[in-house]
């Protein structure tokens, strides 16, 4: 099983670099660090690469606190039987398609940000990261609290034998014990945001271009997902175009994977 | 040896009774405390203590002196609840949500009340080592530090103290002094087991319950364990649960016989293996059940 999973892993990789060879050869470093994007011209890809980062590191840092902290306290302050109740109106949410979410963020959320924050136009950065961390948030949640209500009953009795608070039991002895496991519903959440398609080209804006200043999350963007979802159909049979997007796929792959192993390895050292 | 009268500790009011709360009446209970020599100085004094899971009792009028600087065992059969009366002296059994408790417990003493930093005061001074030895995923020094840390002791001189102190009354300081940054799970099961006792006893109680704190380990280290309980006892009360009459045998000076929820006999260990008073002792100590 391992074997297989790893195969295709391995495949896909292979694949995607072959792909991407004439656009890495047409436009060497620019690709990575190109801030224009025509077809037929010029593909810089740094634009979608910000909108990918800036999207998701917004919504994790929205989410977070809500996600972690609603975990805590369904595993840990919930009675039981309440438990069971939240945690599948998690799943059932974890489970919504992703264009239902889009539309929902179309019909609403753009025009909440839109009037809340004064702006001409609600599909922004902004619009975008909040769709996504509403999208992620049940997926973070119930993977945590699985992580911290799989700690073992033995961990909690030791501390309180020593004449802990429960909050103290939770922060100290809990917590720890289940940190693997919530960074890993992290990663998760983490992955599912970047690899995030049609909700967020549905209220991103799609513009190719960094905002300015950069940290300007009022503005429109584009995220790589949400490019390759606009460009890809008419990009077949085209040699460079399609190339293109191949290695921005290949990008986001290696951009999920990059961020997958720095937290693991910090996770470890913190450890 | 003969029964000496030691005077019952005065009636206290009712701690945990839920019975005024509820309006109900009890019957007014019979006081039946051992009487023995050696009870004079009393660490635990347990009166009249029903205790409940849900609706099903599985304690009944339990009530009984624990003397201070002994090793005192609870022997008896599997649910006879001999680990629940354990787990009543520092209140473990408050974290089962349908436990429920009647009656007075006096550590030292005092009678302690039901709001959480009570219990939490109460845990202080009454430690717990448990069946299977679990120290945290931490350091050897990080796991005996964990609780006097969390107290609020921040001294690193004074942290330095305790570890060292601890780890020595567990003879546990000369095989790790040089490791004290490493995993406590390294260690072997007996060591862990060591470590767990070292933790217990870093915040300094003066009760130390033990739950079958051999029983998932090797003859040699439960060797060590039972050593370590009998010379522990100098500074600590000592409360051990076991399955095993042999190591109640051989390190408690009291020994009480539990049966369905019932304190049968409570007395000398010597005398209750020897002489036992009741045909359950005795039919449960020559291995005709249990």
């Amino acid at each position: 099983m391992a074997f297989i999973s790893l195969a295709t892993v391995v495949m896909l990789f292979a694949f995607l670099v072959q792909q991407s060879l004439s656009v890495i050869a047409a436009e060497k470093w620019n690709f990575l660090f190109g801030l224009d994007w025509w077809a037929g011209e010029t593909y810089g890809a740094l634009p979608m690469i910000y909108g990918s980062l800036m999207v998701t590191g917004l919504a994790l840092i929205l989410v977070l606190p809500l996600a972690l902290g609603g975990a805590v306290f369904t595993s840990e302050y919930l009675p039981a039987r309440y438990r069971l109740w939240i945690k599948g109106l998690m799943e059932l949410f974890a489970g919504v398609p992703g264009i239902i979410y889009g539309l929902l963020g179309v019909a609403l959320l753009g025009g909440w940000v839109k009037n809340t924050f004064g702006l001409i136009d609600g599909n922004t950065l902004l619009t975008a990261a909040l769709l996504l961390g509403i999208m992620v948030l049940p997926t973070i949640m119930t993977l945590a609290e699985d992580a911290l209500h799989a700690v073992p009953g033995q961990y909690r009795d030791t501390a309180f034998s020593l004449g802990l608070m429960k909050w103290q039991v939770v922060l100290s002895a809990v917590i720890p014990k289940a940190l693997p496991g919530i960074a890993g519903a992290v990663f998760l959440g983490l992955g599912r945001a970047m690899g995030e398609t049609i909700a967020v080209m549905l209220v991103i804006g799609g513009l190719d271009k960094i905002p300015d200043p950069w940290f300007n999350v009022f503005a429109s963007g584009q995220s790589i997902p949400s490019k390759l979802g606009r460009e890809a159909a008419e990009a077949i049979g085209t040699d460079l175009q399609w190339s293109a997007l191949m290695a921005l796929g290949l990008t986001l792959f290696l951009m999920v994977m990059i961020l997958t192993f720095m937290g693991n390895f910090f996770l470890k050292r913190a450890q | 040896m003969a029964k000496i009268k030691v005077k019952a500790p005065s009636q206290s009011l009712n701690a945990f009774s839920t019975s005024s709360e509820t309006g109900k009446t009890l019957p007014p209970k019979k006081k039946n405390h051992l009487t023995l020599p050696g009870l004079e100085n009393p660490m635990v004094e347990i009166e009249n203590l029903d205790f409940y899971y849900g609706e099903k009792q599985a304690l009944n009028d339990i009530s009984m002196i624990i003397p201070k600087n002994k090793v005192t065992a609870f022997i008896g059969p599997s649910g006879c609840g001999k680990s629940t009366l354990l787990r009543c002296l520092n209140r473990m059994n408050d974290l089962v949500e349908s436990a429920r408790m009647q009656g007075t417990i006096k550590i030292g003493g005092v009678n302690m009340h039901n709001s959480p930093e009570d219990v939490s005061v109460l845990r202080k001074r009454v430690g717990m080592v448990f069946q299977k030895f679990n120290p945290f995923p931490k350091t050897i020094y990080e796991n005996v530090a964990y609780g006097p840390r969390i107290h609020g002791l921040k001294n690193k001189a004074k942290l330095d103290e305790i570890v060292e102190n601890s780890l020595k009354s567990v003879a546990l300081w000369d095989e790790v002094k040089d490791r004290l940054n490493d995993s406590g799970l390294g260690l072997s099961g007996g060591q862990q087991q060591r470590l767990c006792i070292a933790r217990a006893i870093a915040v300094e109680p003066e009760v130390l319950l033990m739950d079958e704190p051999c029983s998932a380990l090797d003859p040699l280290s439960t060797g060590k364990i039972e050593e370590l309980a009998v010379g522990l006892k100098e500074k600590y009360t000592i409360v051990i649960v076991t399955h095993n009459m042999q190591q109640a045998a051989r390190i408690a000076d009291f020994t009480g016989f539990m049966l369905l929820g019932d304190l049968v006999e409570f007395g000398f260990t010597d005398r209750m293996f020897t002489k036992p008073e009741k045909k359950a002792t005795e039919d449960y100590i020559t291995g005709r059940f249990g």
